[in-house]
C-alpha cells in the first residue's frame, strides 16, 4: 500500500478504467448537486455524490496497489465489438418502436436480434424465423392487447 | 382454529375454479418481466366487479401469492427476476442452473416458497391481534434505519469485491432521486422530459437484468457460452433436502415474516435481508453466490413469508402496508366491507375464506409451480439467439404496461445497454436495484423525521434513542462489521491461495 | 454515444409529430375503441379506487359503450401524471384524466406547471371528499379549541401531516393555521394512507385526512372537525371548524372527477358530460360508492367550470406568498 505509485502504470490505468469513469461521474455529481440553488432537496443526493467518489477512489487505490486485476480492457473492448451489432438493434427497436408501432416493431427487432445472433443464415432458418416472429406478436397481442388492456402504440401497419 | 370451520368456502366448484386460475395466472404474470405483484393484482380489480365478495377476494389473494413466487422462475433460469423480491433468488439460483441444477433450484423455490407462505399465513391467523400493534410501532426514524440496514446488505451481494457493490449501491440510491423530490415537488436531475416521471423501479429491473441478459446471449454465440441443461430430479429428494436446511428456513420465515409487518418497509428487501442473514451464519459463507441451494431456499422462504404478515396491518387497521396491499384494500372495500379490529367479528364469512384461499393457494402454487418447473425445461433448449429476441420484445413490452409511459422504455433500455458494459467492468446489477428500492424509502423517512424532530426534542433523541432505534442501529453496526471481517477474510485466502 | 442517440431520438419524435396528422374524430362514430383514463396516484389509494368504481359501468350499451380503461402514473402529488397529461395527450377524447382539486389548482399556482384551469377541459365530476381534522385516540385534545390552545401555547411544535403537499390536505391546514392565527407543523406523506397510519399510531401530533378514510377509521382516530361548510351525511355528531370558531370553508374540499386534454371537440366534451354524469349516477355505481364509504356528488361540466374558476381565485389569494 505504502508504495503504491504516484502515477499508474499503463495497464493499472487500464484495469481501472471502469473505477475512473465512475470517480467521474460522481465528481460531476458533487459538482451538480452542490451548485443547485436551493439546497433542501439535494442533501440526500450531496452525501451519495461524496460517498461514490470516495468509494471511487478507494477502489483505484486497491486497483494501484495490485489488489485487484480482474477487469482487462482489451477483452472487453473485444467482448463489446462481438456484440456491438446487437447494441445497435436494441437501441434501434427503441427508438423507433413508437413511431412503428409496438408490434411491426417487435417482429422486425425479433428477427434482427435472431439473425445477429446466429451464425450461419439460410433461406429455411430465415423462414423458420419470420414464423417465430410473427406467433411471438400474436401471444404478444393476446396477452397484452387482449387480457391486460394495454393500449401500445400502434403504427402504420397494425 | 375457527379458521377450519370455513374451509368448505374455498371448495366450492366455483371458489376452487377461481382460486386456481389465480394461481395459474399469477405465477405465468410474475415469470414474465415487467408485470409485478402490484399490476397483476390492480388489473384483476375490475373482474372481481362482477364476482361475489369471497370470490374476488379468492380471486386477488391467490394472484397476489403466486406472481410472488413466480418471478423466481425467469430468475433462476434467465438471471432475470421477475420482481425486486426475487433479486436474491437470482444470486445462487441462476448459479445453481449454470452448475446444471436447473431442475433441483426451481423445485427448491417452490417447495420453500410454499413452506415460508404457510408459516407466514399460520402468523397472520393466529398471531394477527398482538403483532397489529407492533406493527404500527415503526415511526420515520425506525423506517429510515430499516432502510439503511437493507443498504448495508448491498456490499454483500454477489460482487467480486465489496467496495465495487458499495459503489453500484450509491449508484442506484442516485438514480432513485431523479425526477420529482418527494417533499418539496422540486425537480432534480432531469436534463430531459422523459426523466421528469422519474426512474420506475420495475424499468429500472428489467432493464438492468434483461438487457444485458440478452447482449451477452448474443456476444456468446457460437459456443463458448454455459448451456444450461435441466437434470432429472425427483422432487422427494428435493422435499427431503429442504427439510435438511432448517436453517435456512428458519432465518428465511423469521426475516420474512418481521419484514413483512412492517408497513412500509417494502417486502422487497425480505429476501435480499435474509439471504445476507443465512450467508452469515452458514458454515460456508464462500459458497454463497456460486449456487448455494442455502441461498435459494432463504431467499425464496422470506419472500412468501411475507406475504400474510404483510397484511395484518391491512386487515386490522385498514392501513395497507404495501402497495399491493393498498390495491386489495380496494378489492375489500368495493365489496363493502371494511377491515379493522372487528372484521372477523362483522364478516366472519368472506374473511376466513379470504385467508383460507391463500392458505390453499399456497399449497396450490407449489403445485402449480412444480408443473410449471418441467415446462420451463422446455424454454431453456430454445436456442440462444431466439431467447434473447423473445425476452427483448417481452421487455419491451412490460415496461410499457406498468404506466404506459415510452419514456419508461427508452429509461429500461439505457440503463440496460450502460449495465452490459457497467458489468464488464465488475460492477453488478443487483445492489443497483436495491438502491433504487431503498432510496426514496430512506430519503423520505429522513425527511419527515427531520421536520418531526425539530417540532419536538431535535434530531438526536428523535434518530438515536429509544428501543427501536438502538435495536436496528446495533444491527446496522454488526452487518457492516461481519461484511469487514468477510472481506479481509477472503483477501487473506486469495493471498494465501495465490503464494 | 449518448449524444447521438439522443439527437436520433429528437429526430425521430420530431418526424413522428410532424407526420402523423391530428385525427379529429367525428362525434358520430366516437367512441369505437376503450378510452384511456390517467389517474396520478397510486394503485390502490382513495382517487384510484373511486375512479375504477364510477368507470366499471363505461362498457354498457346506454353509456359509453366502450370500456374505460385506467392507468396510473404517480408521483409528486400529482404533478408526474398531470404534467405528462397536459403535455402529451391526444385531444381525440381518447386519452382523459381523473382530477383532483384544489390539487391541481394549488399545484399550478405555486409552481410552474403545463397543467391548470385554463389547458384542461372538465368533464364532469364524480365525487367530494372534505378534508377532516383527526387525532389519536389517546390524544389529549377532545375539540379544535384544544389544538389551537395547544398550538397558541406552544408554537413551531404541533406536528400535522396530510397526504403531501398542496393537496386538500395542506390548503386546509394552511387556511387553519392562517384563521387561527397558530405556528404549526405540516409533515407532507406520500398519500392519505400512510398518514392515516402515523396518526393512529401517534408518530404525529393530529393529522388532516379524507373522510371517507377516517369514516372508516373511526374506532382508531377521533374526528375533531371537518372543513367543509356544513356538517356531513356520514359523520352527524362531527362539528365544522366555523362551528368550532375557527373560520375554514370549503376550499380544501377534494372534488374528483375525470377532464379532457385542451382542444377536444365540444361535441366530444358534450356527450362525455351527458354520459359521465349519467354513469355515476347509476344505482349500481352509488351502491358501490356508498359501500365504500365514498361520498359522492355528481356535477355537470357548467358545474364545474365554475367551481374550478372560484377554487382558482380563492387558492391565488391564500397561496400568493408561497409562489416559486
Amino acid at each position: 500500500m505504502l508504495d503504491a505509485p504516484p502515477f499508474l502504470p499503463r495497464s493499472k490505468w487500464a484495469a481501472a478504467s471502469g473505477d475512473l469513469l465512475v470517480a467521474a461521474f460522481a465528481l460531476l455529481l458533487v459538482v451538480v448537486s452542490f451548485s443547485a440553488e436551493n439546497p433542501q432537496p439535494y442533501l440526500f443526493p450531496r452525501i451519495l455524490a461524496i460517498a461514490m467518489f470516495s468509494l471511487a477512489l478507494l477502489q483505484i487505490l486497491i486497483v494501484a496497489s495490485g489488489g485487484d486485476w480482474s477487469v482487462q480492457l482489451t477483452t472487453i473492448l473485444q467482448e463489446a465489438r462481438r456484440s456491438s451489432l446487437a447494441i445497435l438493434a436494441v437501441i434501434l427497436y427503441v427508438a423507433l418502436c413508437e413511431w412503428l408501432g409496438f408490434y411491426t416493431a417487435a417482429i422486425l427487432a425479433f428477427l434482427s436480434i435472431v439473425y445477429i445472433g446466429s451464425n450461419n443464415w439460410s433461406q429455411r432458418q430465415f423462414a423458420t424465423a419470420v414464423a417465430v416472429a410473427a406467433a411471438t406478436a400474436v401471444v404478444l397481442y393476446v396477452l397484452f392487447s387482449l387480457l391486460l388492456r394495454v393500449q401500445v402504440p400502434r403504427g402504420w401497419l397494425f | 382454529m375457527e379458521f377450519l370451520n370455513y374451509m368448505g368456502a374455498v371448495f366450492t366448484p366455483f371458489n376452487f375454479f377461481v382460486l386456481c386460475l389465480g394461481t395459474a395466472g399469477g405465477l405465468i404474470l410474475g415469470a414474465l418481466p415487467g408485470l409485478s405483484p402490484t399490476m397483476a393484482v390492480a388489473l384483476l380489480i375490475p373482474f372481481t366487479f362482477h364476482m361475489e365478495p369471497a370470490a374476488g377476494l379468492i380471486l386477488l389473494g391467490a394472484a397476489y401469492t403466486a406472481t410472488v413466487a413466480g418471478g423466481a422462475v425467469s430468475a433462476i433460469l434467465l438471471k432475470i427476476p421477475g420482481a425486486p423480491a426475487n433479486i436474491a433468488t437470482v444470486l445462487d439460483g441462476h448459479a445453481m442452473a449454470r452448475n446444471g441444477q436447473a431442475a433441483k433450484a426451481l423445485q427448491l423455490c417452490f417447495i420453500s416458497s410454499g413452506i415460508g407462505g404457510v408459516l407466514g399465513i399460520f402468523v397472520l391467523i393466529f398471531f394477527t391481534p398482538i403483532l397489529a400493534k407492533w406493527a404500527l410501532a415503526f415511526g420515520p426514524s425506525h423506517l429510515f434505519w430499516m432502510a439503511m440496514l437493507g443498504v448495508t446488505v448491498i456490499a454483500s451481494l454477489g460482487s467480486r469485491s465489496a467496495v465495487k457493490g458499495l459503489i453500484s449501491g450509491c449508484i442506484g440510491l442516485w438514480i432513485s432521486t431523479i425526477g420529482y423530490d418527494q417533499i418539496e415537488g422540486v425537480e432534480r436531475f432531469t436534463f430531459t422530459e422523459h426523466l421528469t416521471g422519474g426512474i420506475h423501479t420495475i424499468a429500472a429491473l428489467v432493464g438492468l437484468f434483461a438487457v444485458p441478459q440478452v447482449l451477452q446471449m448474443i456476444e456468446r454465440r457460437g459456443g463458448g457460452g454455459e448451456v444450461l441443461a435441466m437434470e432429472q430430479h425427483p422432487v422427494w429428494q428435493t422435499v427431503k433436502f429442504v427439510f435438511g436446511r432448517i436453517r435456512a428456513i428458519s432465518i428465511g420465515s423469521i426475516v420474512g415474516i418481521i419484514v413483512g409487518l412492517i408497513p412500509g418497509a417494502g417486502g422487497q428487501i425480505a429476501g435480499l435481508v435474509s439471504y445476507d442473514q443465512t450467508r452469515k451464519f452458514s458454515k460456508n459463507p464462500d459458497n454463497f453466490g456460486k449456487g448455494e441451494p442455502d441461498g435459494v431456499i432463504a431467499a425464496e422462504t422470506a419472500n412468501n413469508a411475507m406475504v400474510g404478515p404483510s397484511l395484518v396491518p391491512l386487515l386490522t387497521l385498514s392501513v395497507p402496508g404495501s402497495p399491493t396491499a393498498a390495491v386489495l384494500l380496494g378489492g375489500l372495500l368495493i365489496h363493502g366491507i371494511f377491515p379493522g379490529p372487528d372484521l372477523f367479528i362483522d364478516y366472519p364469512e368472506v374473511s376466513w375464506t379470504f385467508i383460507n384461499s391463500l392458505l390453499i393457494g399456497q399449497l396450490l402454487m407449489v403445485v402449480f409451480g412444480l408443473a410449471l418447473s418441467r415446462l420451463a425445461a422446455k424454454v431453456i433448449r430454445l436456442p440462444e439467439n431466439y431467447l434473447a429476441a423473445t425476452v427483448m420484445v417481452l421487455a419491451v413490452f412490460g415496461t410499457y404496461s406498468v404506466q404506459h409511459s415510452y419514456s419508461d422504455v427508452l429509461v429500461m433500455a439505457t440503463l440496460g445497454v450502460g449495465m452490459y458494459l457497467f458489468e464488464k467492468f465488475g460492477y453488478t446489477a443487483a445492489p443497483i436495484v436495491l438502491g433504487i428500492v431503498l432510496g426514496p424509502i430512506a430519503e423520505r423517512n429522513f425527511a419527515q423525521g427531520r421536520i418531526i424532530a425539530n417540532a419536538g426534542d431535535g434530531m438526536a433523541p428523535y434518530f438515536l434513542s429509544g428501543g427501536l432505534n438502538l435495536t436496528l442501529i446495533a444491527l446496522i453496526v454488526l452487518s457492516i462489521t461481519s461484511s469487514v471481517y468477510f472481506e479481509i477474510r477472503s483477501r487473506k485466502q486469495k493471498e494465501v491461495s495465490h503464494a | 454515444m449518448k449524444k447521438t442517440i439522443q439527437s436520433l431520438l429528437t429526430a425521430v419524435l420530431a418526424t413522428t409529430v410532424a407526420t402523423v396528422p391530428t385525427l379529429v374524430a367525428s362525434a358520430a362514430d366516437y367512441p369505437e375503441r376503450p378510452v384511456s383514463l390517467v389517474v396520478a396516484y397510486n394503485p390502490g389509494g382513495a382517487t384510484d379506487f373511486q375512479a375504477r368504481i364510477v368507470t366499471m359501468l363505461a362498457g354498457k350499451e346506454n353509456y359509453m359503450n366502450m370500456p374505460m380503461v385506467i392507468f396510473n402514473r404517480p408521483g409528486a402529488g400529482g404533478k408526474v401524471g398531470w404534467t405528462q397529461f397536459a403535455s402529451k395527450a391526444k385531444s381525440d377524447g381518447y386519452e382523459l384524466a381523473a382530477y383532483n382539486v384544489p390539487h391541481f389548482i394549488a399545484q399550478a399556482i405555486v409552481f410552474k406547471t403545463p397543467y391548470g384551469i385554463d389547458n384542461v377541459e372538465p368533464v364532469a365530476n364524480w365525487g367530494a371528499d372534505p378534508a377532516v381534522l383527526i387525532v389519536p385516540k389517546d390524544s389529549p385534545f377532545n375539540s379544535v379549541k384544544d389544538v389551537v390552545a395547544f398550538a397558541k401555547k406552544n408554537p413551531d411544535k404541533l406536528t400535522i401531516n396530510g397526504a403531501g403537499l398542496y393537496v386538500g390536505h395542506h390548503i386546509a391546514y394552511l387556511q387553519f393555521a392562517k384563521e387561527s392565527g397558530t405556528k404549526l407543523v405540516y409533515v407532507p406523506e406520500t398519500g392519505g394512507a400512510p398518514a392515516l397510519k402515523n396518526v393512529i399510531s401517534g408518530q404525529v401530533m393530529a393529522g388532516f385526512n379524507n373522510l371517507s378514510d377516517a369514516f372508516r377509521s373511526q374506532d382508531r382516530v377521533k374526528i375533531l372537525g371537518i372543513a367543509d361548510l356544513e356538517r356531513h351525511d356520514f359523520l352527524p355528531d362531527v362539528p365544522t371548524f366555523k362551528e368550532q370558531g375557527v373560520s375554514v370553508d370549503n376550499s380544501s374540499v377534494n372534488f374528483r372527477g375525470i377532464m379532457a386534454p385542451k382542444g377536444t371537440s365540444e361535441e366530444i366534451l358534450a356527450y362525455l358530460s351527458e354520459k359521465a354524469v349519467a354513469m355515476f349516477g347509476d344505482g349500481k355505481v352509488q351502491g358501490k360508492m356508498k359501500a365504500g364509504g365514498s361520498p359522492m356528488h355528481v356535477m355537470t361540466r357548467a358545474e364545474v367550470q365554475a367551481m374550478w374558476k372560484e377554487r382558482q381565485a380563492y387558492l391565488s389569494d391564500l397561496l400568493k406568498d408561497l409562489v416559486q
